[in-house]
């Protein structure tokens, strides 16, 4: 099992959606650390479990963007056999994710409703008929 | 700052997540959506004997003026004040601007907090409405020629009672 924890591998400042608004936004975290560990998870075949606990505090847009493109990169099925998600000072973000986000997010993913990226990432994986694909799939939109 | 308000409230200097939470939903909607100028908002806070006040402040287009709601909807609410208008934003009754499935999650949130009593006295001035929380029968909107406030204005309190609720 690989364990990571937002406070640990990211922040203990977790703040806004995207990277164009905020430091340290849900976005960040999803480029830098959210999509490598579930890629490396999944192609052992282990299960990655994420402590949210004992950050300053979350809003909704941070934990929404970073788990949601998790389902759009590797779809609902996938996120909900391989990820543990630990909430024990707030257990309502852990119900939101795995309640809201998580199945609206694959109705993005169906209706090919892209995530918007605010600026330019490494490449990032993605499964693409099962298969694990690593490119830049998104670019900022200009302005 | 979190940590002096719950240092002053029990003297153990210690962070209040759903305080970081209100904050970092208002002033992202106002950084997103309100058009100020150089994103700016206003944060205040009032040190008082046994509980702390917050504001929050921006001058921007107002929530009633950044609500995405379609023309259907628009048309069968013809006749609904704009205080019920407002109150349903916070009910998650409308969708985002952005029309995006996942969105508009952070107005339900700061009234989840008020809902489970993690703070106290949510006031929300906007455009021609004013929402009180605790006493709807304060909540209005203005008739029409009053001055109208151009932009959003928030205001709650916490206490010992509030972060009690949090550790039951």
């Amino acid at each position: 099992m690989i364990t990571i924890s937002v406070l640990e591998n990211f922040s203990e400042f977790p703040a806004l959606r995207h990277c164009n608004i905020s430091d340290n936004s849900g976005e960040e975290f999803y480029h830098k650390v959210l999509n490598k560990v579930l890629k490396d998870a999944y192609e052992k075949g282990e299960k990655l479990t994420v402590n949210l606990d004992n950050t300053a505090g979350y809003a909704s847009s941070f934990l929404d963007e970073a788990f949601g493109n998790l389902v759009y990169d590797f779809t609902l099925d996938v996120v909900k056999k391989n990820i543990e998600i630990i909430s024990y000072q707030e257990p309502h973000w852990k119900d939101m994710i795995e309640n809201q986000t998580y199945m609206q997010w694959e109705k993005r993913r169906k209706n090919n409703q892209n995530p918007k990226v605010t600026k330019n990432h490494e490449a990032w994986f993605r499964l693409e008929n099962n298969q694990l694909k690593s490119k830049i799939w998104e670019h900022p939109a200009a302005v | 700052m979190v940590k002096n308000v719950i240092n002053h409230l029990t003297g153990v200097s210690k962070y209040y997540l759903p305080v970081k939470t209100i904050i970092l939903e208002i002033c992202g909607n106002s950084i997103e959506w309100s058009g100020t100028e150089s994103r700016q908002w206003l944060l205040g806070v009032k040190y008082e004997t046994n509980k702390v006040v917050f504001t929050v402040t921006d001058v921007g287009k107002g929530i009633l003026e950044t609500l995405y709601r379609r023309f259907t909807m628009r048309f069968f609410e013809t006749f609904k004040s704009n205080d019920e208008v407002l109150k349903g934003a916070f009910d998650k009754k409308y969708s985002s601007t952005t029309q995006e499935v996942n969105r508009n999650k952070g107005l339900p949130a700061v009234k989840a907090n008020f809902d489970i009593g993690t703070i106290n006295k949510l006031i929300v001035l906007t455009n021609n409405v004013i929402l009180h929380f605790d006493n709807n029968t304060f909540s209005k909107t203005f008739v029409k020629g009053s001055p109208r406030f151009k932009g959003t204005f928030y205001q709650w309190e916490i206490n010992n009672d509030c972060l009690n609720k949090l550790m039951n």
